[in-house]
């Protein structure tokens, strides 16, 4: 509140200074001529675009008033008359005008001066917390606390502390014996330390990325991919291995971005760049490009430039113009999957990635959006000029190493197509038959000619591409084309006597029923025979390469803006990730527009908090771990999550605990329900990364929830019904209480079966209590324990009504909620 | 367009979610101004529909086949098409194609005199309660991307779905049973996938209940096996009995989840009689054509729907086609196809007119039958039909539609809507002005923009309403 009064204050002084022409302007004109409203496509809130005029010309030719088409307007000696509501200006306005265009128009940017620059668009300033808490983020809440004559409530009790935190940074409640460790020193600092070395704090955190980062598995039409690609859990395993490296968030900003430029000959780099080809779009590559530049914008820097699309941004200052170079940023960019070690076919197993190949497309603005009518003149890459972050620095292309433009031409890459060759040559096909032994030793000919063509094609290939090339290729490339024309053939052969076989197969054995497949096959199988012969009469004119060969230079434009948005001087950055991260240990975020710290977002609740976080974040090299540790053992993180049984004075004050007099009571994220529920058993996979898993088999395999196929098409029903993120985008989760969660929690076979396990597991003399403890991390209070003793006794096989008891527990609040 | 501040924060957002049954057993508890996101809501204006359900013919059934009678086309067949038409592009007609004469007859129906093909012999018995729209116009000529804009305004996937618009806007009737319930084709997922049904960014509780096939649509509801209804009483209540152990007064969330145990338990024992056809009586299965193998699927889901808005539920999408060639996309023969699917679809869609209407539901329910798009008048190939977005036919039933009533025109060979175009946005319109809603009221504010259905300004189909 001090700093925005200082900047009206500045703001006053510079309206002082301002030529009384621009007064009449900004008061007469401006308001349809805004940046906002443009009427008639002009904005008169700066020089610039005075002089640049709207649909009509130019508004102001300096030095010349009478030429001046913002005069003649004024002085009605050119149509349309203005202003065009309100009186006409008086003669000495006019004059006024006049007199100003002659002198040059002198512009002292008014109307950009008169508004308080927005709080977001400023870097942070970490001011030195108030004198007192050691936690400075407890300095500044207890500032907000005495403004508003609030009383905190009381640190949380032990068992409930090292529940939520358990449940916060690894999506799972503390087994008893984990409770118990930390019950002996009640060290939490030291708990923290040991949580955030548990690499199971990368797939809980992993999770909430994803959520911000649009992770989607791949999905389109049967085996058409449409969305996103095949193989981008190589993404997800990067974002979970990343947070458990602590991996500054600065640079991986610039891997997900231009990972691909910055490390272009490392795979385990290039698979952050599936934030990138997830956005792939078969059928709508103009709808890719909008994702991509929508979602960077949303997710880095908490700005919706998409609004600019198709007009000026209505609050933020993001023009049109700067929309469109914005996009320039991707345009080259296109996706692939390269082979990875061990396997040849890329629909198995790759590397889902992008690379720049159409450097040289031109990015046109769409007038208005509309894809039919683009402005043809082509816009460079560049950033939105006033979000208060430093100018984009130049743009260098950057020149790939060979395996990075030409993958497969890679050791690995020729050792497992040799390794599928020799297979080959080892023949294990079918049970002969009289046909089929004809054919099989036709196709055991074929491949064991084709494995000494592989070894020339590649030996072809690495005299090519040695460095120095080596003299001998043309010897070598002579060799491998001989050596492949010789296995053409055979393969040719191969291929003619198999179609010759389909086709007596189709002739002799007419069925009614299939005859119009079988019509089909005949024709095919004709077809097939006549290429297959005429090939065999073509001169070799080349031996085929062993890949495809990608362009040598990425243009650069990613790294740039990657650099950009991940700079310290970027105001937004920081500021924006800290307020997601705050956002999941609350369970309310600082500023609740977590995607919008523009002008139309909301305002932070708690500036100077906001502020200190992200430079405490920048200052301690981007590490989440560390800031995690510094929120956590805060006195705000530690406090009870209720004001107790009574009536409290703050709830008149602050009902909606704005100012954290206490912490946030939480539902559990879709996927920890799951998980813990597994957990609480002992049954929890914990497995780590590799490829997507079946929905459909959530109740029946134990691995984690995050490692299922998650995208628009298919997702788990169970955690659909607990807000499972929308694939699509999700900057914050929902949190709905509906009755289906409570179907799902007391009918859905993963309850009851793990109820089932789980009881007989609980083997204390202490039923009750161990059930508790596991469950729900505490002992169970003396009306809970009458009331377990009275459900326990009511029934008279006490094999089942202790798993009714354990399900009944899965089903109490507690269960699902962070206190 | 119209930009605002959003309002929501975590706490609307809870006691949005709250789902006000409170009232049933805590109703003390919480705060009166607590409001069920669910809850039957007042409409913008007065109300001609209470419910709609959309049959939908998924892939695009022909104009020319159903709807539309052209019968110069006929007098062309496989002549190309003359110069005085206008061309247009296709997925995947190149060339100069030739035009197709259709093989249906069609006849006048009703008091009201509307052509009806034989294709259609059931459905044309009800023509007197239908309004056919033989002039929509729709953007894409490719299946998913036409398929998102009919459901959701948009051709491109992340827009919420017509139905949980209107239960976003109108709440559900039933406190039992979902608001929005989607019947999908037994054959599989349609080509745009289930992304067209969904609520998109609009809250969790607007999502479509997507029912499975067989007995058990609703995923959770039944009683686990081998559990008695007085086993679950009793667990519920020591649930219930060790939750208010420990609850503070405090804590919304934790009274909401206990009354969301009590709806679950109401929703357990109520709906599974609603789900059970074996209910009805034998006249009304067959008339539904549950008696036969072509018409039992289809007739079965149709009945369904008419028991689900019989209890209140907001919108039921009933779909006809599902991947590939089990769906309307007659490009290798229009007539093996269309005979195929029509023989499956009609007498249950004729059954559900007539039996609404003899329960006085076809007053309040809005059916409403079509596909993303309609088939050209050329041939594709020598027999089938490509894709057609620039004039098709849909038609809309109940809900205060004028019935006997044929809207707009293509020109005569079938191929572009000349009078009185609707594009999908009109429809959608009107779908939404039936139910009482107003297409710019009914907006949701997301990521500083208040989104709509409509998009850009649809208007309401005067001639049918």
């Amino acid at each position: 509140v001090a700093s925005s009064r200082a900047l009206l204050f500045l703001a006053a002084t510079a309206f002082a200074q301002t030529p009384p022409a621009l007064k009449i302007i900004e008061t007469r004109c401006a308001g349809c001529h805004s940046p906002a409203n443009k009427q008639s496509g002009l904005d008169l809130t700066t020089r610039d675009m005075a002089l640049r005029g709207g649909d009509r010309g130019p508004a102001i030719v300096p030095n010349k008033s009478q030429e001046s088409f913002l005069f003649q307007v004024i002085s009605h000696t050119a149509k349309p008359a203005m202003p065009k509501f309100g009186a006409k200006l008086s003669d000495a306005e006019i004059q006024t005008v006049a007199q100003w265009i002659d002198e040059g128009a002198p512009w002292s940017n008014i109307t950009k001066a008169a508004v308080p620059k927005h709080w977001a668009y400023q870097k942070p300033i970490k001011q030195t917390p108030p004198p007192g808490p050691v936690n400075p983020i407890d300095a500044l809440i207890a500032a907000k606390h005495q403004q508003l004559k609030l009383t905190p409530v009381g640190p949380a009790d032990p068992h409930t502390l090292i529940r939520r935190a358990y449940l916060d940074l690894l999506g799972v409640p503390p087994t008893s014996a984990e409770t118990a460790l930390f019950l002996k020193d009640q060290n939490f600092p030291a708990a923290i330390d040991r949580l955030l070395a548990d690499r199971r704090y990368g797939e809980r955190w992993g999770r909430h990325w994803m959520d911000i980062w649009r992770y989607s598995d791949w999905y389109g039409y049967n085996a058409e991919i449409r969305n996103s690609q095949k193989h981008i859990w190589r993404w997800r395993d990067w974002i979970v291995e990343s947070l458990n490296n602590d991996k500054p968030y600065d640079r991986m900003i610039v891997e997900m971005l231009a990972g691909d430029e910055v490390a272009p000959a490392d795979p385990d780099t290039v698979r952050a760049t599936g934030f990138l080809a997830r956005n792939y779009s078969k059928f709508d590559r103009d709808g890719w490009m909008q994702d991509a530049v929508d979602h960077t914008a949303l997710a880095f820097l908490g700005t919706t430039v998409k609004c600019a699309r198709c007009h000026d941004h209505k609050y933020d200052p993001i023009s049109q113009e700067e929309y469109y170079r914005f996009r320039a940023f991707f345009e080259p960019y296109d996706v692939r999957t390269d082979r990875v070690p061990g396997e040849v076919d890329t629909g198995k197993d790759g590397l889902a990635r992008i690379y720049d190949g159409m450097a040289d497309k031109p990015t046109y603005l769409y007038i208005r959006g509309n894809l039919q009518n683009p402005d043809k003149t082509p816009l460079t890459p560049g950033i939105p000029a006033n979000l208060g972050a430093p100018p984009l620095a130049k743009i260098e292309p950057v020149t790939l190493p060979l395996p990075a433009y030409y993958p497969d031409h890679r050791a690995a890459v020729h050792q497992d197509l040799l390794a599928q060759a020799q297979a080959a040559t080892e023949g294990s096909g079918p049970e002969p038959t009289s046909q089929n032994t004809h054919l099989a030793k036709l196709s055991l000919e074929a491949a064991q000619a084709e494995l000494p063509a592989l070894q020339a094609r590649i030996a072809a290939e690495n005299a090519k591409y040695g460095d120095p090339p080596d003299p001998k290729y043309e010897d070598l490339a002579a060799t491998a084309r001989e050596l492949e024309r010789k296995a053409g053939i055979l393969r040719g052969r191969e291929a003619v006597a198999r179609a010759q076989i389909e086709l007596e197969t189709a002739i002799n054995t007419p069925d009614p029923k299939t005859k119009k497949a079988d019509e089909k096959k005949i024709a095919e199988a004709q077809k097939k025979l006549a290429q297959a012969t005429t090939a065999l009469t073509l001169p070799a004119t080349g031996y085929t390469p062993i890949g495809k060969e990608y362009p040598q230079r990425s243009t650069g434009r990613r790294t740039a803006l990657a650099n950009w948005i991940a700079s310290k001087d970027n105001p937004l950055t920081a500021r924006v990730a800290v307020n997601h991260i705050w956002a999941r240990h609350f369970g309310q975020p600082l500023v609740s527009t977590v995607f919008d710290f523009g002008r139309n977002g909301k305002a932070p609740t708690n500036p100077q908090l906001l502020d200190y976080l992200a430079a405490e974040f920048m200052d301690h090299g981007w590490s989440m771990k560390k800031l995690h540790k510094l929120i956590l053992t805060s006195a705000a993180y530690q406090r009870q999550s209720t004001a107790g049984a009574q009536p409290h004075p703050n709830q008149k004050i602050d009902p909606e605990n704005i100012a954290l007099w206490r912490m946030n009571p939480r539902r559990l994220e879709a996927e920890a329900v799951r998980d813990s529920i597994l957990a609480v058993a002992g049954d929890l996979d914990l497995a780590r990364g590799g490829p997507n898993l079946d929905p459909a088999k959530g109740f029946t395999s134990t691995r984690r929830s995050l490692y299922f196929t998650h995208n628009p098409d298919s997702q788990m029903e169970f955690l659909k019904t607990f807000d499972n993120p929308n694939p699509t985008e999700c900057y914050l989760r929902n949190e709905s209480v509906v009755p289906q969660q409570a179907l799902a929690l007391a009918n859905s076979e993963l309850s009851l079966n793990q109820a089932k396990r789980l009881a007989p597991k609980l083997t204390n003399e202490d039923f009750i209590g161990q059930a508790f403890e596991t469950i729900l991390s505490r002992p169970p209070t003396a009306e809970e324990r009458h009331l377990a003793n009275k459900f326990l006794d009511a029934t008279a096989n006490q094999t089942q009504a202790r798993a009714d008891f354990v399900h009944a527990l899965f089903n109490h609040h507690d269960f699902v909620t962070i206190r | 367009m119209t930009h605002s501040k959003p309002t929501r924060n975590r706490r609307e957002f809870l006691t949005d979610a709250f789902c006000g049954i409170g009232s049933l057993a805590f109703g003390a508890m919480l705060q009166a101004e607590t409001v069920n996101p669910l809850a039957a809501k007042k409409p913008h204006q007065p109300a001609k529909a209470k419910s709609i359900i959309f049959l939908f013919m998924a892939g695009g059934p022909s104009q020319m086949e159903t709807f539309d009678p052209k019968p110069l086309l006929n007098k062309l067949n496989g002549e190309p098409l003359p110069p005085s038409f206008r061309p247009a592009k296709r997925q995947f007609i190149n060339g100069t194609p030739k035009l197709l004469g259709t093989k249906r007859t069609f006849k006048q129906h009703g008091q009201s005199g509307l052509w009806v093909s034989d294709l259609l012999p059931h459905t044309a018995t009800c023509v007197d309660d239908l309004a056919v729209i033989r002039s929509c116009t729709a953007d894409a000529f490719i299946h998913s991307s036409a398929q998102y804009q009919l459901f959701t305004g948009r051709v491109i996937p992340g827009f919420p779905s017509m139905g949980s618009w209107a239960v976003y806007g109108l709440g559900s009737e039933s406190q039992s049973l979902p608001g929005y319930v989607v019947m999908p084709d037994p054959f599989g997922t349609i080509e745009a996938g289930q992304p067209v049904y969904s609520n998109a960014f609009l809250p969790a509780v607007y999502q479509p209940n997507i029912f499975r096939g067989g007995r058990k649509p609703v995923l959770n509801l039944e009683m686990p096996e081998g559990v008695t209804l007085a086993q679950r009483k009793n667990t519920l209540n020591f649930i219930r009995e060790l939750d208010q152990a420990t609850m503070t007064p405090d804590d919304d969330e934790f009274s909401a989840r206990l009354s969301t145990y009590d709806l679950a338990f109401r929703m357990q024992t109520e709906a599974p009689a609603v789900f059970d056809l074996s209910n009805e009586p034998e006249h009304i299965r067959n008339l539904y054509g549950m008696d036969k193998p072509d018409t039992d699927d289809y007739g079965r889901r149709c009945l369904m729907a008419r028991r689900l808005v019989e209890k209140g539920v907001r919108c039921v999408t009933v779909v006809s086609g599902g991947p590939a060639i089990s769906q309307w996309d007659a490009h290798d023969d229009i007539e093996e196809n269309h005979l195929r699917m029509a023989a499956r679809v009609d007498q249950p869609i004729a059954a559900l007119l007539k039996d609404l209407k003899q329960r006085g539901l076809l007053e309040s329910t809005l059916v409403v039958w079509g596909g993303e798009f309609g088939r050209t008048p050329e041939a594709q190939s020598s027999k089938g039909r490509d894709h057609n977005n620039t004039g098709f036919t849909m038609w809309m039933a109940g809900g205060g539609i004028k019935g006997g009533v044929a809207e707009g025109a293509t020109d005569d060979v079938g191929l572009y809507a000349t009078e009185n175009p609707h594009h999908l946005r009109d429809i959608h319109t009107t779908i939404l002005h039936q139910l009482g809603l107003e297409q710019d009221s009914l907006n949701y504010l997301h990521q500083g923009r208040r989104e709509r259905l409509t998009e850009v300004q649809g208007e309401v189909i005067r001639g049918i309403v």
